[in-house]
């Protein structure tokens, strides 16, 4: 690559970094709170977290550890403040390099390649999705492009050995990257069909990561497959309730994957589908297909499903920029290329960084207010208390309060989540006190975490009591008990 | 190695782990076999837990051998080993090996007839498929399509009047003595966890052999004029798992020996990264063992526990309570009704009816309600362990009524299992 792309990729790099990092601010989802927690575990320990005493007042925990490990390793050298809010925004604004890499090899056109890249940082879905997240999707991500990347130099010395080396650490990063062993085996029917000629270490190394990839999966989750079988498992046990909003493809679809990319996307499958034959373009065109069959069929959550579909479909508009670009060339309109490029750019701004503005703003992040009430149940109530608090604190709850929760959003594992998350509703709906005070007997709950808006309408009764009231939350405890005589 | 290996190699994954059952808990693993062993001539044999187990090692030992046989006609030494292991290795030989079904019987009478197509005396298959008469309709559709896909297989295709015969003869008996569609009917779950051991299934296949046997398909493709027969057998096996499962049984022997011959192709096939052939080759032998493992510590831990025959039996032996209907979770039907009167098993003919008035009984605080389901549907008799008490949350439903309604009185109570009684 000459210097001046060098200065425009490291300019790119620097500049997304930075923006993450600056909006970002220190601030965290709630669910970020349980990748934390399992950060500094194995920070202390050395070893993950199979069996959490807070959630759920106790449960076993599957998940794959790797991610958490590269975080605690880190942490041994940087204060694990900074390594929580930097290195996952490291990893995500580096996917946006490695896009602008891929597409350069396949196009070979400069202005393409940073088309990409630009449109793969601002995925609304992925942009909003991983801005306050510490979570393994952040690094899974950009394996999963490398892992692609490394696969279409799989003729070169040692790319083979880096391929191997990076499935394996997929393997043991997020579950969602099955999607790259779709990809793999649909670039593989793909290039049957189009009678395409495929190198023997492609199909051996395709097999092997199949069955690798299965192989780790099924020793990670082999109880999760055991006691809840496949498909409970693939939709993570979500109760039905929960599962309709989780999986459901809202009608801002396209907002969240990106206007630009769809287009470029689909142009671009058009096009190589059944005009012309690359080889390089069926992983990412199999990808796409492979997500989006996943997504509508609720195999996959949305959320994480429109980050691979969007990124894979930034991918793709490289090469539709270079064909339109081409086809603009060979009309009478020629001349007002340079505009055109400079409006698809401009273009950017409307339907990819507003969608992502957007979302960033709803994206709901744990206020200091709420950090402050939970860090209060930690200095103030006593160790073996049960904390009852919405289901989506749950993980803040458990990080900052440092005390037992009746329920998180991780059900995978819990026998009658869906009794669970109905009871927790009915606690705050419930106009009856003495239903309430049933169902704090029945999980023991000692403080109760009111949000506003959420109130329960049965607060003043006298085995209630305040103890903790700031803006973002309050705190009761409750002396309600049911006896049985 | 040569293939006579194999015999030690399955004496020791048969007899180890259930061995190791057998110090802690001398029953048959499995609610399924308690069906079977209350049925079938097996509850006629006065054999112990340890007996029957002991019997259907044996047998399936012999099915093992017979199987062997076949495959040695086109594979020796470590090629046929290797076939051999995987087919062992596969948790449905597990399964049959450690739990009492009727199936393993059908399907030594198959392998036995496969065995005799390619003897001296061909038409000694007839008295094999003449004991195939005894069973029900799903074993004999199976039973013909294997025998008929072997006859096409070895190109002896005048032998296929056999199969004609087994059917039209079963066909005519089954008009005067019915025979159901299948013998067992179990609750129902999704076909993709019955298809996988690995998701939960019992007749389940590995999904590393299941991947394993798709790869055998397409590696046999080349070749496929002479492999049509296997092909079809499988097709048709597939459509018949969706009518019942217990056509895994039948599939599953088909599906283990073409996944060792893809693992053949993976292991003798020149790679052109010798490293990803090793790894690979790793992988795949670790997830059949893997499988396998996991599928023998299942059976092992399984329900029921001695407590729970204790109990039983102590109901079947009493003087005024051995006649009453019990009521218990449908997962336990079989092994409750081993011997005494259970109210839901999924054999029954109005399960879902009966399904649903047990959970109407489980949850009705309502001492009315509940005292007119158990009479009109003659309940007698609550049945819980610990494990059913998760039923409930606190004080609720049931337990709320055995607890206030002073109308329930407690009969049994031993490590953990209760039993509760109506009041006259």
């Amino acid at each position: 690559m000459e210097r001046r792309e060098w200065l425009v990729m490291g300019g790119l790099f620097v500049v997304l970094f930075a923006v993450r990092l600056f909006l970002s601010a220190g601030e965290f989802t709630p669910d970020a709170y349980f990748h934390i927690r399992m950060v500094e575990h194995i920070a202390q320990t050395g070893v993950p977290m199979t069996y959490d005493p807070l959630s759920y007042g106790g449960r076993v925990l599957q998940f794959s550890p790797l991610f958490h490990y590269l975080l605690a390793v880190f942490s041994w050298v940087i204060p694990l403040d900074i390594v929580v809010h930097v290195l996952p925004q490291l990893f995500v604004s580096l996917l946006s390099l490695l896009i602008y890499i891929i597409v350069k090899k396949i196009t070979e056109n400069t202005s393409a390649s940073s088309f990409s890249a630009v449109l793969a940082a601002v995925i609304p879905a992925f942009f909003a999705e991983t801005l306050f997240s510490v979570s393994p999707l952040t690094l899974a991500l950009p394996l999963v492009f490398l892992t692609l990347y490394f696969f279409l130099y799989i003729e070169k010395n040692l790319y083979d050995l880096h391929f191997i080396l990076v499935i394996i650490a997929l393997s043991l990063v997020h579950p969602s990257s099955i999607v790259l062993v779709i990809a793999l085996i649909g670039y593989l029917l793909i290039t049957k069909l189009e009678k395409l000629e495929l190198e023997k270490s492609e199909l051996e190394l395709i097999l092997f990561s199949t069955f690798l990839f299965l192989w780790i999966q099924f020793i990670i989750y082999k109880k999760s497959f055991l006691t809840m079988g496949f498909a409970r498992l693939v939709q993570q046990n979500i109760p039905a309730a929960l599962a309709a909003e989780v999986f459901s493809l809202s009608s801002g679809a396209f907002l969240q994957i990106g206007i630009l990319p769809l287009i470029g996307g689909i142009l671009c499958m058009y096009k190589y589908l059944l005009r012309m034959k690359n080889k390089a373009l069926y992983m990412y065109i199999a990808l796409s297909i492979g997500v989006a069959l996943l997504v509508f069929f609720k195999l996959l959550p949305p959320a994480h499903g429109f980050m691979y579909l969007g990124i894979s479909l930034s991918i793709l508009s490289g090469p539709a920029y270079v064909f339109i670009i081409r086809y603009l060339n060979k009309t009478r309109v020629s001349r007002y290329t340079n505009l055109f490029v400079t409006f698809l750019f401009i273009l950017v701004i409307p339907m990819m960084i507003l969608p992502s503005i957007m979302l960033v703003r709803s994206t709901p992040v744990l206020s200091q207010d709420m950090d402050d009430a939970l860090r209060w149940i930690a200095v103030h109530t006593s160790d073996d208390s049960v904390v009852l608090a919405p289901i989506e604190l749950g993980y803040a709850v458990e990080a900052l309060a440092q005390r037992r929760t009746v329920a998180d959003t991780n059900f995978l594992l819990i026998e009658n989540a869906d009794v669970v998350l109905a009871d927790i509703t009915r606690i705050y709906k419930t106009p009856l006190p003495t239903e309430a005070v049933k169902l704090f007997t029945t999980y023991a709950v000692d403080y109760i975490v009111i949000i506003p808006g959420n109130e329960p309408s049965y607060l003043n009764e006298p085995c209630l009591r305040e103890v903790y009231k700031n803006n973002a939350a309050r705190i009761y405890h409750s002396a309600c008990r049911l006896s049985v005589t | 190695m040569k293939p006579h290996w194999i015999i030690p190699i399955v004496l020791a994954l048969f007899l180890l782990p259930f061995g190791w059952r057998f110090i802690d808990n001398a029953t048959i693993s499995g609610e399924l076999s308690y069906y079977y062993l209350d049925t079938f001539p097996f509850s006629v044999m006065p054999l112990s837990s340890f007996g029957h187990w002991i019997l259907a090692s044996a047998v399936t030992l012999l099915f093992v051998l017979l199987v062997s046989r076949l495959v040695g006609q086109w594979t020796d030494g470590s090629d046929h080993l290797i076939v051999l292991l995987f087919f062992v290795g596969t948790p449905a030989t597990i399964y049959l090996s450690s739990q009492p079904t009727i199936y393993l019987y059908a399907l030594v009478l198959v392998a036995l007839a496969l065995n005799l197509v390619s003897s001296r005396y061909p038409l000694l298959m007839l008295l094999p498929l003449a004991g195939l008469l005894l069973f029900d309709w799903i074993t004999v559709l199976c039973a013909s399509i294997i025998i008929t896909a072997y006859l096409l297989f070895v190109e002896k295709k005048h032998l296929a009047w056999a199969v004609a015969g087994l059917l039209s003869t079963f066909f005519i008996i089954h008009s005067i003595y019915t025979r159901p569609f299948a013998f067992e009917i179990l609750a129902e779950r999704t076909l993709l966890t019955e298809l996988f051991s690995d998701l939960g299934g019992v007749y389940g296949i590995s999904l590393f052999v299941f991947l394993l046997a798709l790869i055998g398909l397409v590696i046999t493709w080349s070749k496929k004029r002479m492999f049509i027969p296997l092909y079809c057998a499988v097709l048709l096996l597939l459509a018949l798992f969706f009518l019942n499962r217990a056509a895994l049984l039948f599939l599953y022997p088909l599906l283990s020996l073409l996944a060792g011959y893809a693992f053949l192709y993976f292991w003798q096939r020149e790679w052109t990264l010798p490293f990803v052939h090793f790894l690979t080759i790793a992988v795949l032998g670790y997830g059949m063992l893997f499988s396998a493992l996991s599928y023998v510590t299942v059976v092992v831990n399984d329900k029921p526990t001695p407590e729970m025959l204790e109990s039983t039996a102590w109901l079947r032996d009493h003087p005024f309570y051995k006649d009453d209907v019990v009521l218990s979770l449908p997962e336990y039907g079989y092994i409750l009704g081993y011997g005494s009167h259970p109210f839901v098993t999924p054999m029954s003919a109005d399960y879902e009816l009966r399904l649903n008035v047990s959970n109407a009984l489980f949850h009705s605080r309502d001492l009315k309600r509940t005292e007119a389901l158990m009479v009109e549907n003659e309940i007698s008799m609550i049945w819980m362990d610990a494990a059913m008490r998760t039923l409930w949350k606190s004080d609720d439903g049931l337990l709320y009524l055995f607890r206030a309604s002073g109308r329930f009185v407690k009969v049994y109570d031993d490590d953990g299992i209760e039993m509760w009684r109506l009041k006259d």
